[in-house]
Order: C-alpha cells, then structure tokens, then sequence
C-alpha cells in the first residue's frame, strides 16, 4: 500500500532531502549577523529563567513529602483528611500551568529584547 | 459487566482509529509529512495531540488502580507526570524544536557532530519504547479480557495489529488527528461518569473511605475468581460459594471461613457480606499473584517510603523530555515559540485530566475493594460504573469507559511504535525511505507483545515508572547539558548515556525478572532514581571536562541556532490547522 503503487500526480511540498536518507537537520542561516556575541547574554537569562522555573516548581514539591511525613495529619490513618487529598490531588495542577505561563512570558520577552537588540541587564 | 455495551464501546474507537488513519492516508503524500506532518501544527492542535499521546494505560487505568490499593501517596504519579512537562518546557522545549531534531538520535547527533553518540541514543530510544509499550500492551489485555472474557496476550496482540496497520498507513499527519481526537474522548470518557458516580455516592450518604491496612466491603459483594488463588483470612466471614473452595466443589451454599489461609479454586464466585473485611491474597504461597508490584511504594513503606517518594519525582520530573514518543511532537511545531506555547497548554490538559482520577481510585476503594483480592487493581476504573449505578446506564457509562481505555493505550501504543520504528528505520536497517519504515513498524511493536504475553501481572503506572527512570537518567543530562553547556563533548554524552542510562536499566530489569523481593536491595533497584540520575549527569560532566580537546568544532554555531528565535518567515503557510 501507500505511494508507490499509487500512480497518481505528486505534489512535492517538502524540500528534497539529500541522499543519505538520514533527517540530520542542515544549519539553518544565522537570523543575526554577528551572533556569536548575541547568545551569550540570551542564554545566560534564559537559563536564569529555567532554573527560577525548577526552584519554584522543586521547592513546595521537593519538601512536600517530608512535611506530610512530619507533620501529624497524613498518619492519621484509615481516615485521610481532605487536606492531603487536596494538596496531592487538586493544588499541584493549577499552580503547575500558572509556572508554566509565567515561564512562556518571561522567555518570549527575553527573546525580543534580543531581536530587538536592546540588551536589559534585569527584565 | 455487560460485554456487548463494552464491545460496541471498544469497537467504535477502533475504527474511529483506523478511519482516521486512512483519511490520513490520502493527504499524507511526502516524507516530510509522514514523519512530522510538514511541520504545520498549530499550539492548541497538537497540545491535544501531545496529551493524547502521553495519557497512556497508566494514567487512565494504572494511578486509580494504585489510589485503589495504596492511598494518597499514589497521587505523585500523576503530579510528576505533569510536572515533568515543566521542566520539559522550561530547558527543552524550544531549544529540541530549533535543533531541526526529528528523533533523540537525531538531536544527539546533531549537537554532537558523532555517530557514536547516536547510535547509543538509538539504542536507548529503542529500550524506552518497548520498555512503555509493554504496560500498554498489558493495559490492552486486562480491558479486553474484563470486556469479554479473552485471555490478556490476544488483547495485546489485537491492539498491536491496529496500531500496525494506523501507523504503517498515515503516518504522523494522520496520527496528529487521531491523537487530538483521543484526549477529548479520554476527558469525556471519564468527566461523564464521574458526575454520575458522585451523584449515586451521595444518594448512598457519601460515606468516607477507609484506608488502613485491610479495607472491608463497603456493601455485599460478589467476587469472581479467574484463577486460582490462596487468601488470607484475618477474621472469620461467612461466605456464600460457588465453585471450589479449599478442594471441595460447592453450588451456592453459605459456609464460613476461618482464620488461616484458604485456597479459592478457578472459576470461583464469592459472596461477601457488607462490613466484611477483605480477605489479601497470600503473597508467600501464590506466584500468580503480582507480589511486590501491586505495593511499589508501600512494600517496606516505613522505612523506604520517602526514598521510593523521592525516586519518583525524579524520575517523572526528568523523565518527560526524554520520551522518544513526546520528542517527536515537538518537531511538528512550526517553531520554537510555538513549542513553548503547545507546552503550556499541555499542562493544562493534563491538569484537566488527572484533577478526575483521585475520584475514581476513592470510589474503588469503597465500591470495589475485591479487586485487592483479585490482584485486578487497574481495572477499578473499569468496573466502577456497573457497580455503582447498574442497569442500562451503567452498562453505557461502562462501555464509554471502556473506549477511553482503548484509546488511552491505542494513542500511546501508535505514538511510541512511530518513534521506535523511526529509530530502526533510520539507524539499525539500512534506508529505503517511506516504505522501509512500515516495515521497521513490525519489529517496534512485535518485540515488546511477545515480552507482554511472557511478563505478566506488573501494575501498569508502575512499570510506566521504570521507562521514566530510565530516560531521565540517559536523555535528561543529554538534553539539559548539550542545551546548556557548551564543554558538552561526544565522549563525554556516551559514557554518561551508557552509565546513567545502562546502570538504570539494568536495576529496571532485575526488578522486573524478580531480582530482589524486599529490603534496600529492591527498593534501590527498583526505583533507580534517585542515585541513576546524578551518575548520568556527573559522568557526562567529568568525562566531558577531561576530553576538553573534543568538543565539537560547530559548537557556537549549533548553540546560537538552538537559543535565538527563528527569524519571522516572510509567508506563512496559512493558519496551519491541516
């Protein structure tokens, strides 16, 4: 099945590939001249805007599971209380997609400031 | 449960599937489109996509299944398998999308310039899948033989098949569509029942469930025995039996049963009373029991507990970005931004979906404590609309369950073959284009349906663990440093690929062959995490620092080309939904 038992037009809308077969991906033409200074500065606060991303997403979840061993109410065993059910169950999601928008802005931001060549040291 | 509803349920996503798949087939004209759809994917289509793809067996069946079994705690699975897109979107998401990468292999050997390290990524993408598709497979067996009585290997082999042919057929382009469609349906499949389930738990005066050690029988329930098995009685009970019990056949009379072990022959149907607590099925004297699969955290859990805790976020959180089957969608997005932006949408998605499942796995401890006793824990989701509604209703909520199970293993099924059969296409048999890949399909799904027919009775969510523990320790210090860190040399990501990767992998295989049943050995071994992870990172770090010469020549050119935004193209190809 498939293509080549199909005698019909071909309509070629990707680019050829070369010969090799592999989808090793070609260097695409540098978008700036002169970008071998650019990125420094753009990966420094990119990165910077990772790691703020980790640490509030590996703080309250890294300690969440000692506290619930510490603290009293998750031993209180064979009712759970409600609490733990919501910190597990319904907390993490809506606080996880508030992180993760908060990184999109923030990184879309320090990509135009480098398009726009206006090098903020602190956003 | 009513088979011909959960038949016509399961059925109807098959050819939805296949249809779909075969519309594929008549746009799906190039290579390009056969592998990444041309790369014209909108955000908010493919976060659909992306969330089909990754909400498999286990998170529709496997985490309910374990809240079932073993509480709250069981709830981290579904917040690191959400939260391991965070990370991915905050260190990867762009970055892979700007590499051009197609395959891990590809980015591998794309950052690297080496076909060494390529090759050691192909084999580990190769491991991962079949590693994810066997409790995919399982998943497959244990819904279709709930549905209609077949055994577990031909449920696997039923979905290789149809994932065999959708893939071989479309392709990515089509595979897109499907997927899309399938987070929906998996919403819907478990939004409609819940609401219904609620509202009978509370026509039933909400009553609290109970989560010590041995949980009762919340009403009086009939328990069908598949296979033969030896309980463990902690208190007397009165029974009503039919079919063998303790070697002595008996025809629906009321017996009791006593304190000690009692040996329930196959083809069993108990009846216990309301209050009655549920009797465990004994571990030491039953080997077709799962035995420390059915308790990943809480075998050991005073001592080990935290540890085992602390081995799954870690896994989940870095395991994400190594998933060859998620790696894949992000080249489908026509650049970096809108990577990043189909990331965040996913985790809404997936917040959406996992909000559900403590609901089920509270429900299934109250309505369905039996499945304890059967060792069937995954199936809670399943059962729970016949059991608590009945009827008419609870025969088509059950059978709408059904198809959202179906599709949860179908969408993650396909999306892993087309990484893996990507892999061998491209790296193991020689290329002979489009053609060739349908053929590497077979090997990427044949392998692992033999290893699912022999490997049976492993939790689903958690054998999903293993996959993850795996690539976060080989492919997350891959990704994060080659994204990062420009001293990242080839020697350096092969001996931190082979270590971290390998050494995790090989813990993952002993636990799953029975290498050690209990104590620090197994739990080490069996949640590989927390000491795989820094191995793979510290070795590709240290090597890479001792072979400073090697670092790649083309290094500041691919770095500038992964962090700068693609420049804006001059004519965009229209609004991008096809």
């Amino acid at each position: 099945m498939g293509a080549e038992s199909v005698p019909r037009r071909e309509v070629v809308t990707g680019r050829p590939r070369p010969a090799g077969g592999t989808t090793t991906p070609r260097p695409a033409p540098s978008p700036y001249p002169g970008s071998e200074v650019l990125p420094e500065k753009l990966i420094r606060r990119q990165l910077k805007a990772a790691l703020i991303t980790t640490a509030l997403l590996a703080l309250p979840l890294g300690l969440l599971p000692v506290l619930l061993r510490i603290l009293p109410l998750a031993h209180a065993a064979p009712r759970v209380p409600l609490a733990v059910w919501l910190v597990l169950g319904v907390a993490p999601y809506p606080a996880l997609l508030a992180i993760g928008v908060w990184y999109v802005r923030r990184a879309e931001r320090n990509e135009t400031d480098t398009a726009a060549g206006a090098p903020a040291e602190h956003p | 449960m009513n088979q011909t509803y959960g038949i016509v349920g399961v059925t109807a996503v098959i050819l939805a599937t296949v249809l779909v798949g075969a519309l594929g087939l008549r746009i799906s004209r190039t290579t390009s489109d056969f592998y990444v759809a041309s790369r014209t994917v909108a955000p908010r289509l493919n976060a659909c996509a992306v969330s089909g793809e990754y909400l498999s067996a286990a998170s529709f069946l496997g985490v309910a299944g374990l809240v079932l079994a073993q509480g709250v705690d069981m709830l981290w699975f579904p917040i690191g398998y959400t939260a391991g897109f965070l990370v991915l979107l905050a260190f990867v998401a762009a970055p892979l999308r700007r590499s051009g990468a197609y395959t891990l292999p590809d980015f591998a050997e794309a950052r690297l310039e080496s076909r060494a390290v390529r090759r050691v990524a192909g084999v580990l993408v190769v491991g991962i899948g079949w590693l994810y598709l066997l409790p995919q497979l399982r998943g497959a067996g244990l819904t279709l033989r709930l549905l209609t009585g077949a055994p577990g290997w031909l449920g696997g082999l039923v979905v290789a098949a149809v994932v065999t042919a959708a893939v071989a057929a479309g392709g990515m382009r089509s595979i897109t569509f499907v997927q899309a469609f399938q987070y929906w349906l998996k919403l819907t499949a478990l939004l409609v029942p819940v609401a219904f389930l609620l509202l009978a738990w509370r026509g039933d005066n909400a009553p609290a469930p109970a989560w010590d050690d041995r949980p009762v029988f919340h009403r009086s329930t009939e328990v069908r025995v598949d296979r033969p098995l030896t309980l463990t009685v902690r208190e007397p009970v009165r029974v009503t039996a039919s079919g063998t019990v303790d070697g002595c056949a008996v025809h629906g009379v009321s017996l009791r049963l006593g304190e000690g072990r009692h040996r329930i022959g196959a083809q069993t149907a108990l009846r216990f009373p309301a209050g009655a607590r549920v009797p465990l099925p004994d571990r030491a004297a039953d080997r077709a029991v799962p035995s420390s699969w059915a308790m990943p955290l809480s075998s050991d859990r005073e001592q080990h507990g935290l540890y085992a805790t602390y081995g799954l976020i870690l896994a989940t959180f870095l395991g994400t970005m190594g998933l060859p089957h998620v790696v894949v969608r992000f080249y489908t997005n026509p650049d970096g931004r809108a990577a990043r932006r189909t990331t965040v949408s996913v985790l809404g998605l997936l917040g959406a979906f996992y909000l559900l499942i403590p609901l089920y796995g509270m429900l299934g401890r109250l309505y369905a404590p039996d499945l304890l006793l059967t060792g069937d824990t995954d199936a809670a989701v399943l059962v729970l609309p016949q059991r608590l509604l009945g009827g008419v209703g609870g025969d088509l909520l059950g059978a709408l369950v059904a198809g959202g199970a179906c599709a949860a293993f179908l969408s993650t099924a396909s999306g892993l073959t087309m990484s893996v059969a990507g892999v061998l296409a491209q790296d193991v048999l020689p290329t002979l284009g489009v053609r060739h890949f349908r053929l590497a399909t077979l090997p990427a799904i044949a392998v692992p349906t033999a290893a699912a027919a022999v490997v049976s009775d492993l939790p689903v969510a958690n054998a999903v663990g293993l996959a993850f523990a795996v690539s976060a320790s080989s492919f997350a210090p891959l990704l994060v440093l080659g994204i990062w860190w420009r001293g990242l040399t080839p020697p350096g990501a092969i001996a931190g690929l082979v270590l971290g990767g390998g050494s995790a992998l090989t813990a993952v295989t002993a636990t799953i062959a029975g290498g050690a049943r209990s104590g620090w050995p197994h739990t080490l071994l069996a949640w590989p995490a927390v000491w795989s992870v820094p191995l793979g990172f510290t070795t590709m770090v240290l090597i890479s620092l001792a072979t400073r010469s090697r670092v790649p020549p083309g290094t500041a050119a691919t770095m500038a080309r992964l962090h700068l935004p693609e420049p804006p193209v001059p004519t965009r190809p229209g609004p991008a939904t096809t």
